[in-house]
């Protein structure tokens, strides 16, 4: 890993943690993020959520869509490969149907 | 008190109180190479493998940086990449984050990256500056002992203090002198032990021997060795073509499928996909070249998918390595070690391992590796197969060296024709075509031959029966 890329890491990595810490974002929401950081960072592998939330953000505006797609993330244990595929493919569906 | 005794407690005493401050704190702590240590750790597996074989939490004076190992090595058991996040979500779940400033401090360490090649560096200096700080309480110690003695016997208090200095020169953990007791409690002990096993083998198993260790997969060998120990090293030579593969996987299929229990399988030369094809007809008796090719019928696909079911369930973990090296070897062994606890490794074979160095022979260089992986062997307590190459004469290169090191040495070999022409023995077995050579035993017989049935097309190896 590049030291630029490296440093963006750890800088986004502790701002999260910070957030957390001074309340302005939930517990849920920290493990999230730190999640997606490191899918996006580190675990190349791990492609699928950061696609998904690209997909997502190129639909129109929709609160109720964004509502569902917040909650079941938040909702997903990130430990639990089966949940969080499972939970993917419902919201690749969603998606899909609202592109349309 | 005579004056100059007071006079020279006082002296002790004021020495006591400053030997800590007579020293710079450079010389008892390097925080910098505990950071950079740490940092390694959570940019390179290498260096994580390094770390966590070589240190204890212990070897940290900051107590945030021993947490911080403690972390690392905790997520690295569980198979988890240590990565900045997953230590930040750890460190969370524990409570160990309470402010701002807790992040600063790890945001801290993850800075302070260094390249792999530097780990072992950086880790010396951490271990170096711990083994100060234990000879500076081990001066503190003696000082405060002659302090609290008016009339020491001084043999007595010089002998005490030389075996503790002595345990600080040792470098490893598992150093250890035997005094005579200590010995003597072992062997008895150990003689205890096995007639106990003795008395139970009689009631208990009819007389069928339980072995020490892993089952070597032929009953035949299994007398003899009591299988494969922690700490055992195994050599098997074969020609090339006459089961040297075969025989590993007889022995992974015994241990890691029949057993569960977990081994790592190297293999310099095949694929994964050749390996995977191996199994499927070890696991179901057809014929690898039928399988190779896909001639096979509905019912043969159903027995060879139901075998693959049970490589499923097993403790088998493969690494196909063609530029295997040494080094490679005892990363690669202390990470399953440690997160798979393997109790046997199998390097199939040491003639194809890498050269570290071009201008060794190469009956030195297969020495080096069979030390090494010796060393391997005793350091995991695990028991290490290498697979060596015989010449066509059916010697070995560096044969004496490697008999030397190892502590079972056989070889495999096809049995030749007068033989089975005119020896009774085989006459009374069916179908004896190999013979697995007993060259060194170290705690049993040698130059004993076993008589095997070797299934070339089924990959399939046991002892040859009686009629």
């Amino acid at each position: 890993m590049g030291n630029n890329r490296k440093r963006l890491y750890d800088e986004a990595a502790s701002t999260i943690m910070d957030l957390y810490l001074n309340h302005s974002i939930a517990p849920e929401e920290m493990q999230f993020l730190l999640h997606l950081l490191d899918g996006v960072v580190m675990k190349p592998d791990q492609r699928s959520l950061p696609a998904l939330l690209k997909k997502w953000r190129s639909l129109p505006d929709s609160p109720d869509v964004d509502e569902i797609v917040k909650a079941t993330l938040l909702a997903t244990d990130f430990n639990d490969s089966d949940q969080l595929s499972s939970n993917l493919a419902l919201l690749e569906e969603l998606i899909q149907s609202n592109s349309k | 008190m005579h004056g100059w005794h007071a006079a020279f407690l006082g002296m002790v005493n004021r020495l006591a109180l400053n030997i800590g401050q007579y020293l710079s704190e450079e010389l008892i702590f390097d925080l910098e190479s505990e950071r950079r240590v740490l940092s390694a750790m959570l940019h390179s597996e290498d260096a994580c493998i390094e770390a966590y074989n070589s240190l204890s939490t212990g070897d940290f004076y900051s107590p945030k940086h021993a947490t911080i190992f403690e972390l690392i090595c905790g997520l690295f058991e569980k198979e988890v990449r240590p990565t900045y996040v997953e230590i930040l979500k750890e460190a969370h779940t524990l409570g160990l984050l309470k402010n701002t400033r807790d992040i600063e401090d790890l945001k801290h360490i993850a800075e302070h990256f260094i390249e792999d090649e530097n780990i072992k560096y950086w880790i010396k200096r951490v271990k170096d500056k711990a083994r100060i700080r234990k000879f500076i309480e081990f001066l503190k110690n003696s000082v405060a002992l002659l302090e609290s003695q008016s009339d020491p016997e001084v043999e007595q208090l010089l002998m005490e203090a030389e075996e503790k200095l002595t345990n600080l020169t040792a470098l490893e953990i598992d150093d250890h002198v035997d005094t005579p007791e200590d010995l003597a409690n072992l062997g008895y002990d150990e003689v205890e032990r096995r007639f106990e096993r003795f008395k139970e083998i009689q009631e208990v198993y009819k007389g069928v021997i339980p072995l020490d260790g892993l089952t070597t997969g032929f009953d035949s060998l299994n007398r003899i060795t009591l299988g494969y120990k922690p700490g055992d090293l195994i050599i098997l030579g074969a020609q090339t073509g006459h089961g040297k593969t075969a025989f590993a996987l007889h022995t992974a299929r015994a241990v890691a499928v029949e057993q569960r229990r977990n081994i790592l399988y190297l293999n310099t030369e095949m694929s994964r996909q050749q390996i995977a094809l191996r199994w499927g007809s070890i696991l179901s008796a057809v014929e690898h070249d039928r399988i190779r090719t896909g001639d096979i019928n509905e019912n043969e696909l159903n027995v060879i998918l139901h075998g693959y079911s049970r490589l499923r369930e097993s403790g088998f973990y493969s690494y196909p390595c063609p530029n295997l090296t040494p080094e490679k070897t005892i990363s690669i062994a202390r990470k399953f070690k440690a997160q798979k606890n393997i109790e046997l490794m199998i390097i199939d074979y040491i003639g194809r391992m890498e050269k570290h160095d071009p201008r060794l022979q190469e009956w030195q260089m297969l020495e080096q590796i069979i030390k090494t992986q010796k060393m391997l062997a005793q350091n995991l307590h695990i028991a290490v197969m290498c697979l060596v190459q015989l010449n066509p004469d059916g010697t070995l290169q560096g044969a004496k060296r490697m008999k030397n090191e190892s502590d079972l040495m056989l070889t495999l070999s096809r049995i030749p024709k007068e033989d089975l022409a005119e020896d009774p023995e085989l006459k009374n077995l069916v179908n004896p075509n190999y013979y697995i050579s007993i060259e060194k035993n170290r705690d049993g017989r040698s130059g004993v031959r076993i008589a095997i049935n070797f299934d070339l097309q089924r990959q399939s190896m046991k002892d040859a029966e009686r009629r």
